[in-house]
């Protein structure tokens, strides 16, 4: 019982999207499509006890559309039994195109424009990956309440604007996919340096590259997709040597390179070389190129800071975000000394004044430079909110009164 | 110009050992390799193979399908400890097939790679293929054919299977000429270059590779058990990367 509760949940984890995709594409409402998957995956526990079927993507979609037509039929209970009649008829393989489709309808409902980004991470969350909203509340430390108010509003979006029946055109469609992508990096970036709590959520972190390897089965043509899965890829690579046992994160130039995971760090390779083959290198291509060049270097001391810098000063005419500009003083800082890097921080105070790494880095440059950083050091304590990060500032505090 | 397939087979156990940067360095140099091929005319088309221990070999017995193990692992078993599987392949036009060994010496490779230059009998392939979703497979059809006629007779049937009623998901392939019309390069001494060949081996060889495109291992698989491929001998069904 305990193994086809498993089966179940990994079925209907990886069916979800394309199904209640198709459902919207079918007619009715989100609510409708989702209540009709949901029936659907209980009816499957029921029906799977003698034996799993062998498409059952397919069971649980001629399951769904089943529930969905008695739904709107009889508003009522469905025959959960129902859809064993047509298995037979549903071992042919599904058509790419269409599940392709299906699964971008549903993404592009939930990554609407018109949804704001924390109601679009919320419902996508939700709805694509299945989470549970406590799930979700606990991802992102916040109360229950918050999240299932932000589900409720991104559904209510959804109901009045009728997002789920406007297919983007051709011509919206890289823009929408961007949308899309902007929630999955979101996501696993939360789970890479979440903002509260301990430094890293590995289950957003595994969804997000869940989703991300989907997408570039499902848009194979836009090199962003590949370029967003690639840096996702080299992060999640270095996952397991990125804190210490206490939780305290490990800077990069100490980490164990020799643990980083090869498996990922070869299909983040092989995902940015197909994003420059397609296309002209994006923002997520452009940062995928970053965390190459630092992952494919054999030692700290050997990191091409050179490439670094052009591919930060690349990125900084495509996204005008002073974390970028400060990422770049960080490798100028590398390439040309710690005076270099104080020069390019210089303008970054201002936008910056709230962000406790900006202190962070120049603590860095101002003890490389042989001063005392003890002053940026505590301004750096004063505003950050990671649990793991507030401890590396109190050791490099503590190192310096020592 | 004839067409040739550069078969790159590799010991898979060498390359996931290699540091991130050689990864990335081969990367690279298979890229402006493919680019050179491109901007003289003469590539047809080209893939890489995910690693093979995710593939499957299966084979039928009459009407039953027997799903193997994966290709890679099963060679192991069999005690071979250089045991190799299809890692990438580069369609060519070549004039001849000492100009096609020539491409395949300047392939980049390992040294403990050995790739395969075949004459294509006949093929046909699908410029979008990379541009459309789903997952796309790669069937290698391993023959087991004695002499040359019967060779010849596995490959018509296997021509005459595929040419109707092709689904949608259908991305082409080719059919190879027999494996003594074929050479073999390989790295001895520091040195690469063709050691053997023509050759002729008695176990199941390649014997031609279609391609389609599929959302998963599972349709893979059941795209093969629905077809009426694979009757002749084994097949390889292994997903390949975007490229």
């Amino acid at each position: 019982m305990a193994e086809l509760i498993d089966v179940v949940r990994e079925t209907v984890r990886r069916e979800r999207g394309r199904i209640v995709g198709a459902l919207l594409r079918l007619g009715g409402s989100l609510d409708a499509a989702e209540e009709a998957f949901q029936e659907a995956a209980l009816s499957a526990i029921e029906a799977w006890q003698d034996s799993v079927p062998t498409n059952p993507g397919a069971w649980l979609m001629t399951a769904a559309k089943n529930s969905a037509r008695d739904a709107r039929r009889h508003r009522a209970i469905v025959d959960a039994k129902a859809p064993l009649l047509v298995e037979d008829a549903m071992d042919a393989p599904e058509n790419p195109d269409r599940v392709s489709d299906d699964f971008l309808r549903l993404a592009f409902t939930c990554c609407h424009p018109e949804i704001s980004r924390d109601n679009q991470i919320a419902i996508t969350l939700k709805v694509v990956a299945g989470f549970e909203t406590e799930e979700i509340a606990r991802a992102f430390a916040c109360s229950e309440d918050t999240i299932s108010q932000r589900i409720l509003r991104a559904r209510q979006t959804i109901e009045e604007k009728r997002l789920s029946y406007a297919t983007p055109e051709r011509d919206e469609l890289a823009e929408r996919v961007s949308a899309v992508l902007g929630v999955v990096y979101a996501l696993f970036n939360e789970g890479h340096t979440g903002t509260i709590g301990p430094l890293m959520r590995l289950d957003l972190q595994a969804e997000g590259l869940r989703l991300g390897r989907l997408l570039c089965d499902l848009v194979p043509g836009d090199p962003e997709v590949f370029g967003l899965f690639a840096m996702m890829a080299f992060g999640a690579a270095r996952a397991s040597t990125r804190v210490d046992a206490d939780g305290v994160p490990i800077l990069l130039a100490a980490q164990d390179r020799a643990a980083w995971n090869r498996e990922l760090l070869r299909e983040g390779l092989m995902a940015l070389a197909r994003a420059r083959s397609i296309g002209a290198r994006g923002p997520y291509t452009l940062q995928a190129e970053i965390a190459a060049a630092h992952v494919t270097a054999t030692a700290w001391e050997h990191t091409d800071w050179g490439r670094i810098v052009a591919l930060y000063d690349g990125l900084s005419t495509l996204v005008a975000s002073p974390i970028v500009l400060l990422n770049r003083a960080i490798a100028v800082s590398m390439r040309d000394g710690p005076s270099a890097g104080l020069a390019a921080l210089a303008e970054l105070e201002g936008p910056l004044a709230d962000y406790h790494l900006f202190y962070a880095a120049r603590a860095d440059f101002i003890e490389r430079a042989g001063k005392d950083p003890s002053r940026d050091l505590r301004k750096a304590l004063s505003l950050v909110t990671n649990q793991g990060e507030r401890r590396l500032l109190e050791r490099r505090l503590a190192d310096r009164r020592s | 110009m004839p067409d040739y397939m550069l078969m790159v087979l590799e010991n898979e156990t060498e390359h996931a050992a290699q540091s991130p940067a050689a990864m990335a360095g081969l990367i690279e140099q298979r890229a402006r390799f493919v680019g050179r091929l491109r901007s003289a005319g003469q590539l047809r088309d080209h893939g890489r193979f995910r690693p093979s221990r995710e593939g499957k070999r299966a084979r039928r017995h009459g009407a039953r399908l027997e799903v193997e193990g994966s290709p890679f692992a099963q060679a192991g078993k069999d005690g071979k400890e250089d045991a190799k599987a299809l890692g990438a392949f580069y369609w060519v036009q070549a004039a001849t097939v000492e100009e096609a060994t020539q491409l395949a010496i300047e392939c980049p490779a390992l040294a403990s790679d050995q790739i395969d230059v075949r004459p294509v009998m006949k093929g046909r392939g699908d410029p979008d293929k990379e541009a459309k979703p789903g997952k796309i497979f790669g069937f290698v059809v391993l023959g087991n054919a004695l002499s040359e006629n019967q060779w010849v007779d596995v490959m018509d049937r296997i021509d005459a299977e595929t040419s109707v009623n092709l689904p949608d998901s259908f991305l082409g392939g080719v059919r190879l000429e027999p494996p003594t019309s074929g050479r073999r390069v390989e790295t001895r001494g520091g040195r690469r270059a063709m050691f053997d060949g023509p050759f002729l081996e008695s176990k199941e060889v390649i014997g031609g590779l279609f391609f389609v495109r599929v959302t998963s291992h599972d349709d893979a698989l059941r795209w093969f058990a629905d077809s009426r491929h694979g009757v002749h001998g084994a097949i390889e069904i292994r997903e390949l990367w975007r490229s």
